[in-house]
């Protein structure tokens, strides 16, 4: 029998009666189940989200408290009744991190991670385990993924946490060279707030890129001229820098303004002999110079004796043996010739001298009880050695 | 007729009864549409009724599982033993007393509507099979819902089909289409589902009951879809295999996996008949001690093994067990299943499997693992093979086990492994359990369906096997009748083969070229001459129940060359096609007696 509309009523006339009334049966039974079914189903899963949402709280509370193997069983209880919600899954892999449970949260963040390879917020997570791990090629890739990834809710702060991360990350496995690249590409895009700059300034400290970290500390004294911790930071970035007179200007702020740092009051005492001591040093007179050479010989003379009496050694032995002896002998005569007048006139002799007087501090060092002069002509000679090179 | 039939299906004249109306005229067309296509229009409605009822079944589970077990994912305290074995106590009285049919899978039962019932499966069955069940799935009784789903809709299929007056054809075929339908819906896997109802229960590829079976499946799959949402089974994580000596690995699994599979189908082979050839009163109190058994081994740290656990099978797949824990909840998941099917308890084998084979090749993955760290596979994707090969040696349905991974994973990377693990599985299996599970069940009832293994694996009689060596006189269509006596003087045999200029080849008898030089037609062409129709064409190839319909007591066939058909190949006769199927029948007589000896095969 070849097709025909279903409208013609002809072709109802070949259907028995009976089978009339079975259609009818069937088509009622049909609905009869539809109905029920969808009355079954639309309160099954109003009850599956309320429990959902039951136990998310729950979870959500004890990871508040800290207890992340319970929030682990009720986060997986949550997932029970609400599968796909990634925020739940993202919890429970957060929850086995916390509970140290590595491996089984970075399963669980690598699938999550195959979903959605571009969510920020998993990508930091599974660096995150990388990193715990060890595994530093990871490390990388999947941190950078975070920093390049989508964020939901302020974007450029989660970014800038996650690069942060990765340079903290980079500095502890000693990967300066690389935690620096990664600075640079931070200071270029980071926001105008005092504490990323401040943070960025100190890891550039780290690095040790002082240059950069002065920039910034200067970025955030433009905005805040008596921040201590800005102040003490660009002191000491000058002082790396051997940028004395700024280090000094900055360091007496930053005392002044109540930076309570220890290290702070030495690294002014340093600054301050440094630029009492150093004979290059511009705008100063020939004879200041001349006295600050005298100084200087007469503190390594001093030096030296010290030095001697610690190791046993006697200066006074004739032919001079070993290099503590050779530099007292050497001391000893050009002493008749160190004398204000004389240096004042002759720029190589004063040279000699402080080429000596550098040797001594040299080699002393290792005798330790190093005052702030001995450290301020170690800095001196380091800065010399710059400018001859 | 055993008692177990009876309870199953009804009497057989019940049977007859009940399909009666539609023997008269196998297949003979009551419908406007005709019955072929009508059949095709009725496989989608099943399709949606199976769909419906499979929702229904699994809300059915949940709503029972939050309220005898709570709802937390791991159910704890005292309610873990006693939900559980309660729960068996009423299920032991509601199958005692008032479902004797829904015992079991569903996937035996489902057979024999198909081969023995004429597609009867009573509507009882399907509301017995869904409350039991549920109940006992809901309670944690070690079972899955998708073999109960299969026979809800093979049992709904029936109804429709004798409400509607289907001939007995459709009707035999109409329980199938309906548990594909119920397959497909509970396994939210639509090829799976038809591929496994085509290798278990229907046991051929057939153009006839293919169409209706996938649009079955697939219309029961949009309506479970449109009402508890598309996600899949499993959330499977990435998976990736890249190195092809890790597929060594893989095949480890396989090796394990089938050596397990055959301790599973033993365990329930030997347990089961001891268990029902127990007193009759002992039957109420089984499904309630497989609930204790259970009900301590969650008490005990071990909930993962209570209901069908497909949330464990995602936790393995996701890499959040030890190998030691998923070695553990393997070993447990045989013994519960074992304990929860044996006692009678209705309900499903697919989950169990599925989540034995995860947690073992998990297993079987993490200790790889320690011992060559260098695989890349995760425990996630030894998880996944292991499912199939569970699939492949404990359920013997080699394909489905294939499809069903690659359907649940929707990743084709994982093919490879899992075919290869698979095939070990398989292998080992049949070679240390020749008769598949659900043959053993069906033997142990008392029945003897097709087995759909054997079915495979039978040997197909050709042409080629029954055709003799082509030394019969033939003759050229041009020749005349006086050439064509000469060329076969000195031949054998009557028959006469004339060769055509192109195509269609004429046998004559040698009396008849005879007659036909002594008629005065000694000079006219064989093609003039004689008007015997063309013979119909051989090829060796062919199966040789073709040849049977063409031959009779005294014709002889020619067998050609596809590519020539003017070359002859051989010649066959009716007793040529009975002594090949006499020797097949005596070869299979020997293979019999060797399986016969095997303690699996009925007495």
């Amino acid at each position: 029998m070849s097709f025909r509309r279903w409208t013609d009523w002809e072709i109802w006339k070949h259907l028995r009666r009976g089978e009339l009334i079975s259609f009818f049966v069937l088509f009622v039974i049909g609905i009869g189940l539809l109905l029920v079914t969808h009355f079954l189903a639309a309160n099954y899963k109003a009850h599956e989200q309320v429990l959902g949402k039951r136990w998310f709280a729950r979870g959500e509370r004890e990871m508040a408290a800290n207890r992340p193997l319970e929030a682990i069983a009720d986060f997986r209880n949550a997932l029970l009744y609400s599968r796909e919600n990634q925020l739940i899954q993202i919890r429970l892999a957060q929850a086995l991190s916390a509970a140290n449970r590595t491996d089984e949260a970075r399963a669980y963040f690598l699938s999550l991670w195959d979903q959605e390879p571009g969510s920020g917020l998993i990508n930091l997570e599974l660096a995150r385990l990388a990193a715990r791990k060890g595994d530093s090629s990871q490390v990388l890739q999947f941190y950078h993924g975070a920093i390049y990834g989508a964020w939901e809710e302020d974007p450029i702060a989660h970014r800038t946490a996650a690069r942060f991360e990765l340079i903290e990350h980079l500095l502890h496995e000693d990967g300066r060279a690389q935690a620096q690249a990664e600075l640079i590409v931070l200071q270029s895009g980071l926001p105008v707030d005092p504490s990323l700059q401040l943070r960025a300034a100190a890891l550039f400290m780290v690095v040790p890129d002082y240059a950069n970290a002065l920039k910034l500390y200067r970025l955030v004294l433009k905005e805040d001229e008596k921040n201590p911790e800005a102040l003490a930071g660009a002191g000491e970035a000058s002082f790396q820098l051997h940028q004395y007179r700024t280090a000094e200007s900055f360091l007496q702020e930053a005392v002044a303004a109540g930076a309570t740092d220890p290290h702070l009051q030495t690294l002014v005492d340093t600054t301050a002999a440094v630029r009492q001591l150093d004979p290059f040093g511009r705008g100063i007179s020939e004879s200041q110079r001349a006295a600050r050479v005298v100084e200087a010989f007469r503190r390594a003379g001093d030096r030296l004796q010290q030095c001697a009496q610690k190791e046993g050694v006697d200066l006074a032995a004739t032919p001079p043996k070993n290099d503590l002896q050779l530099q007292s002998a050497q001391w000893v005569k050009i002493q008749s010739s160190v004398n204000a007048r004389r240096l004042r006139n002759s720029e190589d002799l004063r040279n000699d001298v402080m080429d000596l007087v550098f040797q001594i501090e040299s080699r002393t060092e290792a005798c330790g009880n190093k005052t702030t002069t001995d450290t301020a002509l170690g800095l001196i000679a380091k800065d010399r050695e710059g400018v001859d090179r | 007729m055993s008692p177990a039939d009876v309870n199953t299906h009804g009497s057989l004249a019940e049977v007859d009864r009940r399909t009666s109306s539609s023997q008269a005229a196998p297949g003979a067309s009551t419908f406007w549409l005709g019955e072929d296509r009508f059949f095709l229009v009725l496989s989608i409605v099943i399709g949606v009724l199976a769909g419906l009822a499979v929702v229904c079944f699994r809300i059915t589970i949940e709503w029972t599982r939050l309220a005898l077990l709570g709802s937390a994912l791991s159910p704890s305290g005292w309610r873990t033993i006693v939900a559980p074995s309660l729960a068996g106590l009423a299920v032991a009285v509601l199958v005692i007393w008032i479902f004797p049919a829904v015992r079991g899978s569903g996937v035996n039962q489902t057979k024999a509507a198909l081969y023995i019932y004429n597609g009867f499966i009573p509507l009882r069955t399907a509301l017995g099979k869904f409350i039991t069940s549920a109940l006992a799935i809901g309670s944690g009784q070690s079972l899955g819902p998708e073999d109960p789903s299969l026979q809800i809709g093979a049992s709904l299929a029936s109804s429709v089909g004798r409400a509607l007056n289907l001939s007995r054809e459709k009707l035999r075929l109409i329980a199938p289409v309906g548990a594909a339908a119920g397959l497909a819906a509970a396994f939210n896997a639509p090829i799976s589902a038809v591929l496994f109802v085509i290798e278990e229960v229907i046991g051929r590829w057939s153009a006839a009951i293919l169409g209706s079976v996938v649009l079955s499946a697939v219309s029961s799959v949009v309506v479970m879809r449109w009402f508890l949402g598309a996600e899949a089974m499993f959330r499977i994580p990435a998976l990736e295999v890249t190195r092809p000596s890790e597929l060594l690995a893989y095949a480890v699994l396989g090796i394990i996996g089938g050596v397990a599979s055959v301790v599973f189908a033993k365990g329930i082979g030997a347990l089961r008949p001891r268990l029902r050839a127990l007193p009759r009163w002992t039957q109420y109190l089984q499904p309630a001690m497989a609930g204790l058994l259970i009900g301590i081994i969650g008490y005990l740290g071990a909930p993962q093994v209570m209901g069908a656990g497909y949330q464990f099978i995602d936790q393995a797949l996701h890499d959040q067990f030890t190998w030691r824990v998923l070695g553990l909840l393997a070993g447990l998941k045989i013994l519960a299943t074992i304990a929860s099917f044996v006692s009678g308890t209705p309900g499903g084998m697919f989950a169990p499997t599925l989540f034995i084979g995860a947690m073992l090749g998990g297993a079987v993955g993490g200790v790889e693992r320690i011992f060559f760290p260098h695989l890349t596979g995760s425990i996630g994707t030894y998880a996944l093979v292991g499912m199939g090969v569970l699939f492949a040696g404990f359920l013997r349905a080699p394909m489905t086990s294939v499809f069903m991974v690659l359907e649940v994973s929707g990743n084709y990377s994982i093919i490879v492994p899992v075919m290869i693990a698979n095939t070990f599985a398989y292998v080992i299996s049949r070679s240390l359990q020749p008769t598949p599970l659900f043959d053993i069940l069906t033997r142990q009832d008392g029945l003897e369906l097709p087995s759909m293994e054997e079915q495979r694996e039978e040997t197909t009689l050709r042409v080629e096997d029954a055709m003799r060596p082509p030394r019969v006189p033939v003759v050229e269509e041009r020749d005349t009748v006086a050439e064509a006596l000469q060329k076969i003087e000195g031949t054998n045999g009557d028959n006469v083969f004339i060769r055509p200029r192109w195509s269609g080849w004429r046998v004559t008898s040698r009396q008849a070229l005879a007659r036909a030089a002594e008629d005065g037609r000694a000079d006219l062409a064989l093609r003039e001459a004689f008007s015997n129709p063309i013979v119909p064409h051989l090829y060796p190839d062919l199966p040789l129940e073709t040849a049977l319909r063409h031959l009779d007591e005294r014709t002889v066939l020619p067998v050609t060359h596809r590519a020539e058909p003017r070359e002859l190949e051989g010649v066959i006769s009716l007793s040529d096609v009975l002594n090949a199927y006499r020797a097949s029948y005596q070869q299979s007589l020997s293979g019999a007696r060797d399986v016969s000896s095997l303690p699996d095969s009925p007495p």
